[in-house]
């Protein structure tokens, strides 16, 4: 069913923008050159549609089931349905590191640069996260339990820290940097090209499919570390492996769309509701639902004040921030005893 | 067997367990009395290979701290004292647990199966489908223990005895479901299994009891069968408290001890 909807989502994706350009031509325009045949397309549509929709479409799934992801495993791995990389910090780290290679990457870490390509961005995002996320886990866990205050207050703590670390960058940063670094702001899918695609496309990709490693994991954890580890789990390895996973989707999702708050908590949540949390089925299903959810998000974005168009940051701030409070309300007892 | 020598256990700075010596076989409960913050539950932390210690604490002849943790699930199974669940699963996921992250050996066993017999065990039969945080303290308490009968099911795997180290079994249980866990107990170390479990009820770990370790300030005070260990004068010093072994109370009081229960149907 989730597959269903993520496809009809890919659909409306493509289907939805600023031009009337038309699917369904380019759809039999792909099959009658498939069949080696001679379509009539206009230039300006086949453009839009697979050079502009279609990528954005791509990276659009790739960036929707990545941040669903690591929402759902950081929730596991801190056993906390509170957990997300928007709201602990661990985005905000990933665009530090983003931020570093866009302003110092001609600089200070041409070098860098020059030799990572186009994976130099992602790869510093990754490691902005990695840095955040460790950082967050040591401060917030102590003998194994994990204290959800310590964890919001280290989390906030650390994005500050490096939002104003992100802050100093943009204030050395020239004019055509800035403009690069704009959409950091809001998030948005804006701009998705084929390249961008093969930047964070591989990481995403090897990420998604390795979390299928973490579930039994995650299940196992959710007693509790010692408890893990007397079911036969090795927990600092685990750990360790979890830590290194949020980071890479979270590093490569900022690295291509900027700060999209919110998937990472709403999507696990509502499967949880839906389907239970075992996280051998929450895991896949969140990376469904999350695509979906981001492409509907875009779709919305860009046609709700064309031609012009909504960061998809405040779409899904709009929908994500009233649920993140409604799960506050709802836990509200919970939380007070932990 | 577990074979624990010399063994010292610090957290922090602070030492916790001084000194402790002490076995358990196979074939037998060994049960560990004392006070309240006398290092019981630590001692059986340091034992599951939870907390690092000096000294030597060996299973089966290995030093614990040189095995990794899979293998550590195939030779015993631990009860906590307490435990959190962190997502609304429910009795069955809980219980599957067991099965799914050791690697219990049950052959020729379906998990499905397992589970449901487990459950039946413990006394929670047709709880399969309810959530695990609705349940009382009691009821928790017997999930969890199901959970950890399914870990290591078969008390001897190959001829490899295995252990249930349980923290606390009874303390929330009414009187009929502490005596169904500790005849769980009973009849695993009949089995061929060993069990080593934390106790409060001075008589449940005399009726239950193969030996008994009483601890006191982080030191072993004594170790011995029942008979020997549960007396006056070491349990007045140990207890700090005027206990008098086999004394009838003053003609008036209602007295009821778990030794005189009649076996139920």
């Amino acid at each position: 069913m989730l597959v269903l909807l993520l496809a009809a989502a890919a659909v409306l994706s493509l289907a939805t923008g600023a031009s009337d350009a038309s699917v369904a031509a380019v759809v039999r325009a792909w099959v009658t050159e498939l069949l080696g045949g001679h379509a009539d397309l206009s230039a300006r549509n086949r453009i839009i549609i697979n050079d502009i929709r279609l990528p954005r479409m791509v990276l659009g799934v790739l960036v929707g089931a990545s941040l669903a992801v690591s929402g759902a495993v950081m929730q596991g791995l801190f056993r906390n349905p509170l957990a997300d990389p928007g709201i602990v910090g661990v985005s905000a780290g990933a665009s530090l590191g983003a931020v570093s290679v866009i302003v110092l990457g001609g600089t200070v870490l041409s070098p860098v640069t020059a030799f990572a390509g186009i994976y130099a961005l992602p790869f510093a995002a990754f490691l902005g996260g990695l840095v955040s996320t460790f950082l967050l886990y040591r401060v917030s866990t102590r003998q194994g339990r994990t204290s959800v205050a310590t964890m919001l207050l280290a989390g906030i703590a650390l994005g500050a820290l490096a939002m104003a670390l992100t802050g100093i960058l943009i204030y050395l940063a020239d004019d055509q940097q800035l403009r690069d670094l704009t959409f950091w702001n809001m998030g948005s899918l804006a701009g998705a090209t084929w390249s961008k695609v093969l930047a964070a496309g591989p990481i995403i990709v090897v990420v998604l499919a390795s979390t299928s490693l973490l579930a039994s994991g995650l299940n196992a954890m959710t007693l509790g570390e010692a408890t893990a580890r007397h079911m036969g789990l090795a927990v600092q390895r685990f750990k360790t492996t979890a830590i290194v996973v949020v980071a890479a989707a979270t590093g490569a999702a900022v690295a291509v769309s900027g700060g999209i708050g919110f998937v990472g908590i709403v999507v696990p949540h509502l499967l949880r509701l839906l389907i239970g949390p075992d996280h051998r089925y929450l895991l896949p299903a969140s990376a469904l639902l999350g695509a979906s959810l981001l492409l509907s998000a875009d779709a919305v974005a860009r046609t709700i004040v064309a031609p012009a168009e909504l960061p998809i940051g405040i779409i899904t701030a709009v929908v994500g921030a009233p649920f993140f409070l409604w799960i506050l309300l709802r836990r509200r007892g919970v939380l007070d005893m932990l | 067997m577990i074979d624990v020598k010399n063994t010292t256990i610090r957290i922090g700075k602070k030492e916790i367990v001084t000194d402790a010596d002490f076995h358990a076989v196979p074939g037998e409960i060994t049960t560990i009395i004392g006070p309240n913050g006398s290092g019981k539950t630590t001692l059986l932390k340091a034992i599951s290979g939870d907390l690092a210690y000096c000294g030597s604490i060996r299973l089966h002849g290995r030093e614990i701290a040189s095995l990794l943790p899979w293998e550590m699930a195939e030779m015993r199974a631990v009860l906590p004292q307490s435990s959190s669940l962190a997502f609304p699963f429910t009795v069955r996921e809980v219980v599957r647990f067991g099965l799914t992250t050791g690697r219990s050996g049950n052959a020729g066993k379906l998990s499905e199966d397992l589970v449901e017999m487990a459950l039946d065990r413990v006394d929670l039969a047709g709880f399969t489908g309810r959530f695990y945080q609705e349940l009382s303290g009691g009821e928790q308490q017997r999930v969890q223990l199901a959970r950890v009968l399914c870990q290591v099911w078969e008390p001897v795997a190959g001829d490899t005895p295995r252990y249930l180290f349980l923290d606390e079994p009874i303390s929330s249980l009414d009187i009929r479901h502490q005596l169904i866990i500790m005849d769980i107990a009973r009849a695993y170390t009949r089995s061929g299994g060993g069990v080593i479990a934390v106790l409060h009820d001075l008589n449940l770990t005399s009726m239950y009891s193969d030996k008994v370790l009483v601890m006191q300030h982080g030191r072993c005070q004594a170790f011995g069968a029942p008979q020997d260990v549960i007396e006056d004068t070491l349990l007045q010093s140990v207890f700090e408290c005027g206990l008098r072994v086999g004394a009838v109370p003053a003609a008036g009081g209602a007295f009821v001890l778990p030794q005189s229960a009649q076996p139920s149907q």
